[in-house]
């Protein structure tokens, strides 16, 4: 990016590359519509480009990428719903759906899977998904959506139980 | 927040729990759409200038920033530190010039 930011078109490529899929997967999974989530992705991107002047190499592209997306996300959902991301009560607990067929493996598994993830509370999914996509670290996960390290870890210890608790049976 | 969430917190960070596993599985189809990755590509390649050198007062400014980044705290301190002392200086007033002592050689000679 700092590359980019100097003027070096072709750095965009590369850097596109890395990041194209992992967004589109955060906003894909936050959103749960794939129209959407191609939407919001092209607006960060345009941001990207439009802004690439002011990019603090100090900073980690992932960092600034997911911060970006964050805040549009927030944007998105106080358009559609009238709801902050934040307001979502992060210690809400979703409730097991035990005593289901375990021989039914994988595919069941993963769909089961992407059921239980799409049912978190958006707070709690998206740590997870920026813990999974960049493998980010607690500090700059909550640097990104503007949290204290110790919600965003209080978070993901909900996302993980609510996750585990919803995969009972499953695994 | 209990000993066994900590404990889901480090079984999931030490691969311990199966989640990582299965977000990939549940997502490894899920990539941006082509016809829109080409269309930012093209955009971040073509658009407003990249591929150009920024302008000279642009670079100027980048650099004065990042210099006031790293400067604007020593400066500050340095501030400070001269209104206080200038303060000191003020409350206590100017010092007595030093005392002449006796037999020290004055202007003429002694």
């Amino acid at each position: 990016m700092a590359c980019y930011a100097e003027g070096d078109g072709r750095a965009f490529p590369l850097l596109f590359g890395r990041y194209k899929d992992r967004l589109y997967r955060y906003f894909r999974r936050m959103c749960n519509d794939e129209e959407v989530a191609a939407e919001l992705c092209q607006d960060v991107w345009e941001r990207v480009i439009r802004h690439r002047g002011r990019y603090d190499p100090s900073r980690r592209f992932s960092t600034y990428i997911f911060a970006i997306a964050h805040h549009r996300l927030v944007d998105h959902y106080r358009a559609q719903r009238g709801k902050a991301l934040e307001g979502i009560d992060e210690s809400t607990e979703i409730g097991g759906q035990a005593c289901v067929e375990r021989h039914a493996f994988s595919r069941e598994q993963v769909a089961r899977f992407k059921e239980v993830l799409d049912g978190l509370p958006a707070a709690q999914r998206e740590v997870f998904l920026l813990h999974e996509e960049t493998r980010m670290s607690l500090r700059e996960m909550a640097e990104v959506i503007g949290v204290k390290p110790e919600t965003a870890k209080s978070r993901l210890r909900f996302a993980l139980r609510n996750l585990r608790k919803g995969m009972e049976g499953y695994l | 927040m209990t000993e066994k969430d900590d404990q889901i917190l480090k079984d999931y960070e030490e691969g311990r729990l199966p989640f990582s596993d299965l977000y990939q599985r549940a997502t490894e189809e899920e990539r941006c759409p082509d016809e829109l990755a080409l269309k930012i590509l093209a955009r971040g390649m073509e658009g407003e200038g990249a591929g150009t050198r920024p302008g000279r007062m642009a670079r100027l400014g980048t650099w004065l920033r990042r210099r006031m980044d790293l400067w604007l705290p020593v400066l500050l301190a340095v501030m400070l530190l001269s209104a206080f002392l200038l303060y000191r200086g003020l409350e206590h007033g100017s010092p007595p010039p030093p005392a002449r002592e006796c037999g020290t050689a004055g202007p003429g000679g002694g």
